[in-house]
């Protein structure tokens, strides 16, 4: 039986005594007035490396990192950040911060807030996952550091390795479309396939009063596609918490990025309609993301621009039995995958611990994902979901990883169940509306299925450019006729690589994805 | 504004030259760095629409930003490579790990350009007053919001956000350029809904300003609510094969700059879909009827997005129209792509100017038997490859005969840009809108007509009509 060596990425030691100045921070900030003030300090650094490969090569090799000092007083989150990390600058962004909150309120309404101590984490309940990591008998003093394994040294990983894997994919995907287009009919050329691999290793350290932690994130994407001479793409996405064996592109993928975009190039219109649809997993999770997962987000409870607060209230159902929907940023195996997904972490931006939360059960909406402000404002059991685009970005309440929770049939059963509608796999965005109830998710395409058989004939939207599907969140939640199942031990579905604008901006990792979901009726244009 | 610590520029500066003259084979380098002081507001309304500030935040970000540039032997390719550089760290070690990078990246070789003979036009690309008064700025800015939302009536405000930033840049390379300039910006969203409450839309607008006499927070508050009352009575949009379309100045700034984006000459390069001198930008003829497409870019407008004196390779701005009557004048061609297409280097870069047309507003409504108008758009998806786009709708108004007759809200509207380009019409009042830039949204500056009316190739999926 062979075994593989699993590495587990420390917190380096010159970020050690990083953690010891903003401990000190953090106690300045909170000196003499700890019953009325609550801080803590946060460090990001995210080291990437990044290659792009199409008609022209780049690399490119950074270091973003920057510290968020936070001082809470009467319900307003005061921060400071910088990416002045000496020292000296450190504790005078410290001192001046904590002046700004003395002049502003010289005598606070409120009580500090009270941070959970380790004991209290502990007795509530951790993922495995986090709690191995939790050294015995934890104090507030304690370091606690988190890392997923992964199958290759993070700290070996270099452009050289990405620069290898996206001129070798380029080369097949671009060899397997010159064999493919003459047999075409009336099918554009493909002019390149574009190609980008990411590899970032994220440190985060964490100070309040009650604990001292940090994390190490690497993540591995690769994403590009193929497009034709009359703009015809197909983009593929791989990756996730973990090194450079998550994104090794297979047949299908060069299939995806040279044969697709030029099938879609000569492929029908579609009709604008309503029509039965099977989606994949990761269109699964758009729906999943954008029906109740920015539905449920604290901060939109909280400014009263979500109709779900009203609906929780009333115990109002909003979908069948199938439909359930998770936020979980502790996941780390998944269906067909043994890493977590760009959305995982340990805590969050705030300090806050992983773990799942069901945010719709069989039709009835839970509690919102919060932030440490919305949990405030609304009385709310806190969750790891304070997240910001980076240090340089404020903090909202915002999804981890999005997903519908797996069903009982086989894709050959769901497909049999549709005897005329379409299959839907390439996700291309899509747009919530946490007030008005409705959502829209893309699909690059949409494949044929007639007489329970897939029939291979792709349909593009009625403009010649993606297909969107669009409904209420209430009729698309309640037309949902089965789901497959998965054999993963914990029931995790697949979750794909996502990310997420709130609105329109604060781009954050957000995962998504489900089962095949078969839906009843989509309106499809 | 300088950068918070000049002398960390010419330390290096002084790491750079050392680290070349120590390495033969390095040709060139480029460096970047950039000073921002940024006041981010956040938002809630508590009774009566007063407003309460619940995340405070200030934020300074200095960053260097360096590209190395090294041929191979034989003189045929060129490796680059980009990288952050940590001036507290050691610059040997990191300008060794690019150059490293820089010799596996080989592209086709090019020279870098020189430093221009003139010099650099002076280019107001900033607010004077944001630049020297940023918190007090921010502040005055603040209590407007404050003092102006209780007054509003019949709706609730529901947040809002308030980010204030001025940034200072400077790209120096080995060629000799020593370029600057400050620039300043400012967001403003605000979210409302009706009152009274419970309901079931929302309205959420968002603004992006470069100085503070744009800046008309209370107009555009006022307009927030005034279009808030509009969303009582919503309905879907019935299916259409072929619909007629109203759109405003955020619709057309989007598609116009994704058409202009395929007169880049790297479009070319990529041999991907592009426009050449000499073609036409629509699918077909024009309709009877339409408007002709005229598309300028000018870098000197003052105090907008894409003002600037000088282009990413550090070569002086040039503004030039690039479609008239839809025909294309000229690409957009940088000294890179000049080399790798036998071409001459122009350097238009800049905010996207669109001529107006001859109608109003109200004019244009009442030119055909039914009109979609789209207020907003869920999310508006331009794909700048197919030239197609697609997007629910967040709230518009059904025209028949020139009179609203519905609210709209829901549906799907996905259109082609070429084929449109065949049928519409600009309006003839002309509006400048900016759009600082980000993940979701390059940095545009955009200066033409409020409204366009397209009446060829956009469908609508929504409720089927008996």
């Amino acid at each position: 039986m062979s075994t593989t060596t699993l590495f587990h990425p420390e917190l380096p030691v010159r970020l050690q005594q990083l953690q010891k100045v903003l401990k000190q921070c953090q106690q300045s900030m909170e000196s003499g007035r700890s019953s009325e003030l609550y801080a803590f300090a946060w460090y990001e650094e995210k080291l990437s490396y990044v290659v792009e490969a199409g008609r022209t090569v780049n690399t490119s090799e950074s270091k973003d990192k920057g510290i968020v000092l936070r001082i809470l007083c009467d319900g307003v989150q005061y921060e400071s950040a910088s990416n002045n990390l000496k020292e000296e600058a450190i504790q005078e962004l410290a001192a001046e911060l904590r002046r700004t909150v003395d002049a502003k309120h010289p005598q606070a309404q409120q009580k500090s807030y009270l941070p959970t101590t380790w004991h209290q984490e502990l007795a509530e309940g951790l993922p495995t996952e986090l709690e191995q990591q939790i050294p015995p008998h934890a104090t507030q003093d304690t370091p606690a550091h988190f890392a997923p394994s992964c199958t290759m040294d993070p700290e070996k990983i270099t452009i050289a390795d990405l620069l290898q894997r996206v001129h070798a994919y380029r080369d097949q995907a671009l060899a397997l479309a010159n064999q493919v287009n003459p047999q075409l009919n009336g099918a554009s050329c493909l002019a390149d396939v574009q190609l980008m691999a990411r590899f970032r290793m994220t440190y985060n350290i964490f100070v309040d009063r009650e604990k001292t932690m940090s994390q190490a994130l690497p993540i591995s994407v690769i994403g590009g596609g193929g497009v034709t001479t009359t703009g015809q793409s197909l983009r593929v996405t791989k990756g996730g918490l973990g090194t450079l064996e998550l994104i090794d592109m297979d047949e299908a993928d060069f299939n995806d990025m040279a044969v697709v975009p030029q099938e879609l190039s000569c492929a029908e219109k579609i009709k604008p309609g309503r029509y039965k649809v099977i989606t994949g997993p990761a269109i699964s999770g758009v729906i999943a993301h954008e029906a109740f997962g920015h539905t449920q987000e604290g901060d939109t409870w909280m400014k009263g621009r979500s109709i779900a607060r009203d609906l929780h209230a009333n115990k109002t159902r909003v979908g069948n039995e199938h439909a359930t929907i998770m936020n979980n940023p502790a996941i780390f195996s998944m269906e067909g995958q043994q890493a977590g997904c760009n959305g995982s972490y340990f805590f969050d931006n705030e300090g806050q611990l992983a773990r799942p939360q069901t945010i719709l059960a069989q039709g009835y909406l839970s509690t919102p994902m919060t932030d440490l402000t919305s949990a405030l404002e609304l009385n709310a059991p806190r969750t790891a979901n304070g997240k910001r685009e980076s240090w340089r970005r404020p903090l909202m309440t915002r999804q981890t990883n999005t997903y519908f929770t797996p069903g009982d049939k086989t894709l050959e059963e769901l497909i049999t169940l549709v005897d005329e509608g379409f299959m839907a796999v390439a996700p291309r965005g899509g747009m919530e509306d946490p007030k008005g109830g409705s959502l829209t998710a893309g699909a690059a395409y949409f494949e044929e299925i007639k007489k329970g058989q897939l029939t291979g004939r792709k349909f593009i939207g009625p403009a010649g450019g993606h297909i969107e599907l669009t409904d209420s969140v209430f009729d698309v939640l309640d037309r949902i006729e089965a789901k497959t199942g998965v054999t993963h031990a914990d029931k995790t579905p697949a979750v794909k690589l996502g990310g997420c604008g709130k609105y329109h901006k604060e781009l954050v990792d957000a995962g998504v994805g489900g089962p095949y979901i078969l839906w009843s009726s989509i309106n499809c244009g | 504004m300088t950068l918070s610590d000049p002398s960390t520029i010419e330390s290096l500066i002084q790491a750079l030259s050392v680290f070349s003259a120590n390495h033969a084979d390095i040709h060139g380098w480029k460096l970047r760095a950039k000073t921002t002081e940024g006041r981010q507001s956040l938002m809630m309304s508590t009774a009566m629409n007063q407003i309460r500030v619940y995340q405070d935040r200030r934020v300074t970000d200095n960053s260097y930003e360096v590209e190395l540039f090294i041929p191979t032997a034989d003189g045929q390719q060129m490796g680059t490579a980009k990288g952050s550089l940590d001036p507290d760290s050691d610059l040997t070690a990191q300008l060794t790990t690019l150059s490293n990078n820089a010799k596996l990246a080989l592209n086709p070789y090019f020279e870098l350009p020189e430093k221009p003979t003139a010099d650099y036009p002076e280019i107001p690309s900033a607010d004077p007053n944001l630049l020297e008064q940023l918190d007090a700025s921010h502040e005055e800015l603040l209590q407007r919001i404050q003092q102006h939302c209780p007054g509003l009536t019949s709706v609730i405000v529901n947040s809002a956000e308030l980010y204030c930033n001025r940034h200072h840049e400077v790209l120096i390379t080995s060629k000799g350029v020593r370029a600057s300039k400050n620039t300043t910006d400012i967001y403003f969203e605000v979210a409302m809904e009706k009152d009274p409450a419970p309901n079931d839309q929302e309205v959420l607008k968002y603004w992006h300003f470069i100085s503070l006499p744009e800046a008309d927070i209370e107009h555009k508050l006022d307009a927030v609510a005034q279009e808030t009352l509009l969303t009582l009575t919503a309905t879907l949009p019935p299916t259409r094969g072929n619909a007629a379309l109203l759109i405003d100045s955020y619709a057309i700034s989007k598609m116009m700059a994704a058409v202009a984006s395929q007169l880049n000459a790297q479009a070319e390069y990529f041999q991907g879909p592009h426009f050449k001198t000499g073609q036409r930008v629509t699918a077909g003829d024009s309709l009877a009827g339409s408007d002709q497409l005229t598309i300028g870019l000018d870098p000197k407008l003052p105090q907008m997005a894409k003002s600037t004196a000088y282009t990413d390779e550090g070569q002086i701005a040039q503004p030039a129209t690039l479609i008239e009557n839809n025909v294309v004048l000229r690409q957009t061609i940088d000294s890179r792509m000049a080399q790798y297409l036998s071409k001459e280097a122009n350097h238009i870069v800049g905010n996207l100017v669109v001529s107006v047309g001859s109608e109003s507003r109200e004019s244009l409504i009442s030119d055909r038997e039914e009109i979609f108008e789209i207020l907003d758009f869920s999310s508006l998806l331009v794909n700048p490859s197919s030239l197609t786009w697609s997007s629910e709708i967040k709230l518009g108004l059904w025209h028949r005969v020139g009179q609203p007759s519905l609210v709209l809200k829901g549906g799907i509207i996905s259109g082609n840009i070429k084929e449109s380009l065949q049928a519409f019409k600009f309006s003839n009042q002309q509006v400048k809108r900016n759009t600082t830039g980000g993940y979701f949204e390059p940095a545009n500056g955009f200066v033409g007509p409020q409204h366009m009316l397209i009446w060829h190739g956009v469908s609508i999926a929504g409720q089927q009509e008996n």
